[in-house]
């Protein structure tokens, strides 16, 4: 074999995709070739540059292209939420200043969870994040407020809104929510809000997750660093 | 891809989680530049929410997000011409476990894919780095795998030439 024929047998050879006879056929000229076989040591050169990843930026980035372009256009305008809110608020004072007998107490918090529910609808990410500080009102099990913040955690495209939610949901004890969640692609910042979610209520279902994210090679380092110290921190507490 | 074509958008976010570190590795390696591959990744997920409908299952989707990917590098290439070029900022992070020697014969080999025309550049990149089959380039470059083979054997040749230049060594 001379240099000629290999010009065309040495990319399949370096792709490692020739046949056992054929790729001896090259490796034995390359071993007799300084000029082809410099290309070839070349080329596994070029596989030893190191590879990088890109900033954290372009995730958030992408996720607000996409909730730009996906966006439903039929959203009330955000006025309508404000006097709804004005109103609520005024309700909410008037009452605050009388002893509120148990019936208005809890039509009181019907309205508030309406106007939470409401407000993580809207288009603005501060509404929204306005509609989860309400949720702190609402009773720690009631369905309609977790489903809505299990919904504003999986597919929210504002990383702070999705901060919010894992907070308000860790109070509202929701853990096979958050164990969930830890499975979906997640910004490295959530993932770890979720991770420290889950030692703190204690989450033994999520340990395989856990495990799947310390060895996965697509996870950024910080948020693997985390898992492997929140195992540690499940198994020291006797749930492992 | 079939469902964000279907009218499932959110998909795309899927897509997205599983492809834009390659994707960003190939636009690094292409322009040398972060802030311009972080720009050209987030392009080219826009191009493919816009252009859903051209999305035909069976040419297979690495094929159609790599055309994707050339076609968006061209036009800001074609951008660019007319602006100040942006400098290279990849300095290649260096490997704990490598001698100073291998970093800097590396650093050179780096160099040198830089300063290789694109056409040959792409090349090596697409077969080296993003795991492209020589078909699967083929079918890209709109020809045969044949002629890949003996453009990747000349974009070596032509690479090695660069990396004596920056090296001064000979070739043997």
């Amino acid at each position: 074999m001379n240099c000629e024929q290999v010009k065309t047998e040495l990319p399949d050879f370096l792709a490692g995709s020739l046949n056992p006879p054929a790729q001896a056929r090259v490796q034995d000229h390359l071993d007799a070739c300084p000029d082809c076989s410099e290309l070839a040591g070349l080329w596994d050169k070029l596989g030893a540059i190191p590879d990088e990843l890109p900033s954290p930026r372009l995730r958030a980035n992408f996720h607000e292209m996409l909730a730009r372009e996906t966006a439903a256009p039929k959203r009330a305008p955000a006025w309508i939420w404000q006097a709804v809110a004005a109103a609520v608020i005024a309700v909410m004072g008037f009452a605050a200043g009388r002893s509120i007998p148990r019936e208005q107490s809890t039509e009181l918090r019907d309205i508030r969870d309406m106007l939470a529910l409401s407000l993580l609808q809207q288009q603005s990410a501060s509404d929204r994040l306005k509609g989860i500080s309400y949720t702190y009102q609402a009773n720690k099990d009631d369905a309609q407020i977790r489903d809505a913040l299990l919904e504003a955690l999986n597919t929210d495209s504002s990383v702070d809104v999705r901060l919010a939610a894992v907070d308000a949901l860790r109070r509202m004890s929701a853990q096979q929510g958050i164990s969930d969640s830890l499975e979906r692609p997640q910004s490295p910042l959530v993932q770890i809000a979720l991770i420290d979610a889950v030692v703190e209520l204690n989450e033994t279902k999520s340990v395989a997750v856990l495990q799947k994210l310390q060895a996965a090679s697509d996870v950024d380092e910080l948020v693997k660093q985390r898992a492997r110290q929140a195992l540690g921190q499940l198994r020291s507490k006797g749930t492992l | 891809m079939n469902a964000v074509r279907g009218g499932d958008e959110r998909k795309l976010a899927l897509l997205f989680e599983r492809h834009h570190a390659k994707v960003y590795r190939y636009f690094l390696r292409m322009t040398g530049n972060r802030q311009w591959s972080e720009d050209l990744v987030q392009e080219v997920f826009y191009r493919m929410l816009k252009y859903r409908e051209t999305y035909r299952p069976e040419h297979g989707f690495t094929t159609w997000m790599y055309r994707i990917a050339r076609n968006a590098h061209i036009d800001q290439m074609r951008k660019r011409k007319w602006e100040v070029a942006m400098e290279e900022d990849w300095d290649g992070p260096a490997r704990a476990a490598q001698s100073l020697d291998d970093q800097q014969e590396l650093e050179f080999v780096r160099l040198a894919l830089l300063r290789l025309p694109p056409e040959k550049r792409e090349l090596l990149v697409l077969s080296r780095y993003q795991g492209l089959k020589y078909e699967q380039i083929a079918e890209l470059l709109e020809c045969e795998p044949g002629t890949v083979k003996v453009r990747v054997f000349r974009a070596m040749q032509a690479l090695r030439e660069v990396f004596f230049e920056l090296t001064g060594r000979k070739a043997s």
